[in-house]
């Protein structure tokens, strides 16, 4: 069992192989020999390192996530039920996982967040977008207006 | 943290060059706002602390946002955290899973997302997005990538820009119309001669709208200003080759375009068919935990009774065609509406069904009534199949046998014969009673003996047709077309309302439209007396077998050459004049024709009635004269004479038969015209009318 140390001082315990999900943890093992010392990760808050540690914990196991060669494949968003549950449910602190997620490099966790925000993002009209993530609308009708007639690059409206 | 995460670094190495110089365009732009960015931060916290008041109270009235989602926001926006606090190659992987048209609408949120994805750096996330579209064709050299999303993705007209879906494409001109608006803008080829102006041919981009090519005014302008401002020969050459290529490519790629976008539409018609019937399956198996599932597959295999089968009631509701994946939340939120809405239907199916059972048990009994009838004698009054399936006993058996109880023609058959001697014997005497009662009106000593007579006439207060005894019981305006009205009695008060007067129901008979005859019966007086029978004693049947030839002189030479003549009758057909002041001796005149009465008789009409008049008297079974002697012969030969089967005989003389009552006086015998010869000529003449 190894001992890692949150953001703000809370201690979690977790075997090898749930703490290997994680690249940058990985790493750290290797040079780590003696389970007896803590690992800090001055990034990552009790309440998301519990979350993430809960993620690794139910992946165990399954086979690591390789890099995509091909960057321009098609992207779907396919969601396991159990993954889809485990966002769905920590939706408050999404970013706090993904940040965590790309910290610890945690591939599939990372893709997971990813795919969770784009699918609240995807087939969303404007006003919806902004309703569901409370953006405040700073143009005005006219600019709406334009923007929408236009669409040329642009810098600032 | 580093704006660019470590795993990304790792990646670098595979990473196309496309997203590595989006990744740093993006970078430059956001690393010249790091520095202000604290600071802004700050300030828009505290600027948001303000507006997030009313941020929070307009996501309360969003039910369906989970509450813990709403309180990440209601400090600050989850897409405003995605702009200033996460790495890029992140915020690059988030775009990767959207389409141009996720991009475009996030694009137009706010004016910092604007900022990112609107800048010329961020074309190759565009790029990637438009990339992820399967099989949509490439960004046309004409237009930018958030123009060519404008047009593939955002589904309104461009033109009205109404917010209803419009997904008329038309992609050499780059614009979507609603049929409105191009039907309002676009001129049509063949009749705006100005549209293609000096143009060479195959230059403007055309397209078809409603059966015909229309062109787009702008576009035509924008060519012919081009067109007109060449110089020289070369220069035309050169550009209308140029403009041709130009269009052909327009064209193949407007192809290309129309094929992704058929593709696209039948694919998300599929996908929303798919998530429809998702839902539906998941409702159903909800529905099944408690027990409403039955009723809902019964609306799913029957259809509902006004809808198709495939556009029915469950399938098509309101909660249940949508695409929304079903939640617990969802559930609880519909469950107690569909129930309600199969409870309702449940109901009104059982109602329709105890109905359609009730209806069935009746036109069984009426069947087998109709059977009973036709083999039994009439000549005493005999109940309608609505005076049947109106009696108490009748009634209650139909209503009170449990509907699931098994109700057969034989269960019919033994109830029948069970309680119609009794049923008829309760109905007849009171029946009688009715129709004496009404010929005491005239007749005040009248005894129900005397309805037997001959000169007991009576007519119908509807048709006018006269009848004897019992002919009235049978009489069509006297039992047709009311239905069972008896509403004093509940039971059939519902079902008169549901009952449609076809199938042969009859009402129950009444008396009320019987009318005794006195013209009519002094008439049958005159004839009966002319016959040297008693008019106290004689009936129907004793003047038929007299069979008395009777004129009505006052019809003679009445009317066009082809009714000329002398107008002569036969008993009970005579009681059917149509003009009952000549039914007295003044103008009836009865065997009393001499000489001519042979040549009157040979000019009688010869042809059998097709109707079947005749009610075999050992049966029964009601026949024409065409097949009663055959009937007689194969059925009776053991009681009936040879002799008595001769067509004369057999019609004058009732031995074998009876009248049936269910015909009047006006059917069988015909008024004829006697012609008589002219005094110039010899020849015997005679012609029936």
């Amino acid at each position: 069992m190894f001992t890692l140390l949150s953001e703000d001082g809370i201690s979690f315990q977790a075997e090898r192989d749930v703490l290997e999900r994680s690249v940058l943890l990985k790493n750290m093992l290797e040079d780590v020999q003696d389970s007896s010392n803590s690992i800090p990760l001055p990034n990552v808050a009790s309440a998301v390192l519990e979350k993430v540690l809960h993620f690794c914990e139910h992946h165990r196991g399954d086979p690591l996530p390789v890099p995509e060669e091909d960057e321009t494949r098609m992207r779907k968003i396919v969601i396991e039920d159990w993954d889809y549950d485990f966002i769905s449910a920590n939706c408050d602190i999404v970013f706090e996982i993904i940040m965590a997620a790309n910290y610890l490099d945690i591939k599939d966790l990372l893709d997971l967040g990813c795919k969770y925000v784009a699918s609240l993002i995807k087939g969303k009209s404007t006003e919806q977008i902004r309703e569901l993530f409370h953006i405040v609308n700073d143009l005005t009708p006219e600019e709406e207006e334009k923007i929408k007639k236009e669409n040329q690059w642009a810098e600032a409206v | 943290m580093a704006r660019r995460s470590r795993r990304i670094q790792e990646k670098e190495k595979i990473a196309s060059s496309a997203g590595e110089a989006s990744s740093r365009g993006l970078k430059r732009y956001r690393e010249e706002d790091d520095e202000e960015e604290e600071e802004d931060d700050r300030r828009r916290r505290q600027a948001d602390a303000h507006k997030d008041r009313s941020v929070v109270k307009r996501g309360n009235k969003r039910q369906r946002m989970p509450e813990q989602f709403r309180k990440v926001r209601g400090k600050r926006g989850l897409l405003e955290r995605l702009a200033k606090d996460v790495p890029l190659d992140v915020i690059l992987e988030i775009f990767a899973y959207l389409d141009p048209g996720d991009l475009l609408r996030l694009a137009r949120t706010s004016k910092d997302l604007r900022g990112i994805l609107m800048s010329k750096t961020s074309e190759s996330i565009w790029r990637t997005a438009r990339e992820n579209v399967e099989g949509l064709p490439p960004c046309p050299p004409d237009l930018n990538e958030p123009q060519y999303a404008h047009l593939a993705f955002e589904s309104y007209c461009h033109v009205c820009r109404h917010k209803g879906r419009c997904d008329n494409i038309f992609w050499t001109f780059r614009m979507r119309y609603c049929n409105i608006c191009a039907q309002a803008t676009l001129p049509l080829l063949a009749h705006d001669e100005e549209l293609q102006g000096d143009l060479p041919d195959d230059i403007l981009p055309l397209e078809w709208f409603n059966c015909s090519v229309v062109g787009n005014h702008e576009i035509a302008a924008k060519l012919k200003a081009e067109f007109g401002a060449l110089q020289t020969e070369e220069a035309l050459q050169e550009w209308i080759a140029r403009k041709r290529q130009e269009r052909d490519e327009l064209d193949e790629h407007a192809r290309l375009c129309e094929r992704w976008h058929e593709s696209r539409l039948d694919k998300r018609d599929e996908e929303l068919q798919g998530l429809r019937d998702k839902r539906r399956d998941a409702i159903l198996e909800r529905l099944g935990e408690v027990g409403w599932r039955e009723e809902a597959e019964i609306i799913m295999k029957q259809g509902s009774s006004y809808k198709s089968r495939w556009r029915n009631l469950f399938s098509h509701h309101k909660l249940v065609k949508q695409t929304k994946k079903l939640t617990d939340y969802g559930w609880n939120s519909i469950k107690d509406e569909l129930v309600e809405m199969l409870s309702n239907h449940k109901e009104r199916r059982l109602e329709k069904e105890r109905r359609s059972i009730l209806l069935s048990r009746h036109r069984l009994i009426q069947e087998e009534y109709a059977k009973i009838q036709a083999e039994s004698d009439l000549r005493d009054p005999f109940p309608t199949n609505g005076d049947i399936l109106s009696h108490r006993i009748i009634r209650d058996f139909i209503w009170d046998t449990p509907i699931e109880d098994p109700f057969t023609m034989e269960i019919v058959r033994s109830k029948l014969s069970e309680h119609l001697p009794g049923i008829i014997d309760e109905w007849r005497p009171e029946k009688i009673q009715q129709l004496v009662d009404k010929m005491r009106v005239k007749v005040p000593t009248a005894t129900a003996s005397d309805l037997l007579l001959a000169t007991s006439v009576f007519e119908c207060g509807g048709c006018h047709e006269p009848m004897h005894y019992p002919q009235m019981f049978y009489h069509q305006c006297l039992i047709r077309s009311r239905i069972i009205d008896d509403h004093s009695d509940e039971r059939m008060s519902v079902f008169s309302s549901w009952y449609h007067p076809t199938y042969n129901a009859h009402s129950p008979w009444s008396s009320t439209r019987v009318q005794f005859s006195e013209t009519r019966s002094q008439a049958a007086k005159m004839i009966v007396e002319a016959c040297s029978l008693d008019p106290t004693t004689a009936t129907p049947k004793d003047v038929h077998m007299q069979n008395p030839l009777i004129e009505c002189s006052s019809c003679k030479d009445v009317g066009h050459k082809w009714s000329y003549g002398r107008l002569f009758t036969r008993w009970p057909q005579v009681l059917s004049h149509h003009a009952i002041s000549h039914l007295n001796l003044k103008h009836l005149s009865i065997n009393s024709f001499g000489e001519d009465t042979n040549k009157i008789v040979a000019a009688e009409p010869k042809s059998i009635s097709s109707e079947t008049i005749a009610c075999c008297a050992y049966c029964h079974k009601p026949h024409s004269f065409w097949n009663l002697a055959d009937h007689l012969k194969d059925c009776h030969g053991d009681v009936v004479n040879g002799d008595d089967l001769e067509v004369t005989t057999l019609r004058v003389t009732q031995t074998h038969w009876y009248r049936n009552p269910r015909y009047a006086c006006n059917v069988s015998n015909r008024w004829s015209r006697y012609k008589e010869e002219p005094a110039e000529s010899s020849e015997e003449g005679a012609s029936a009318a």
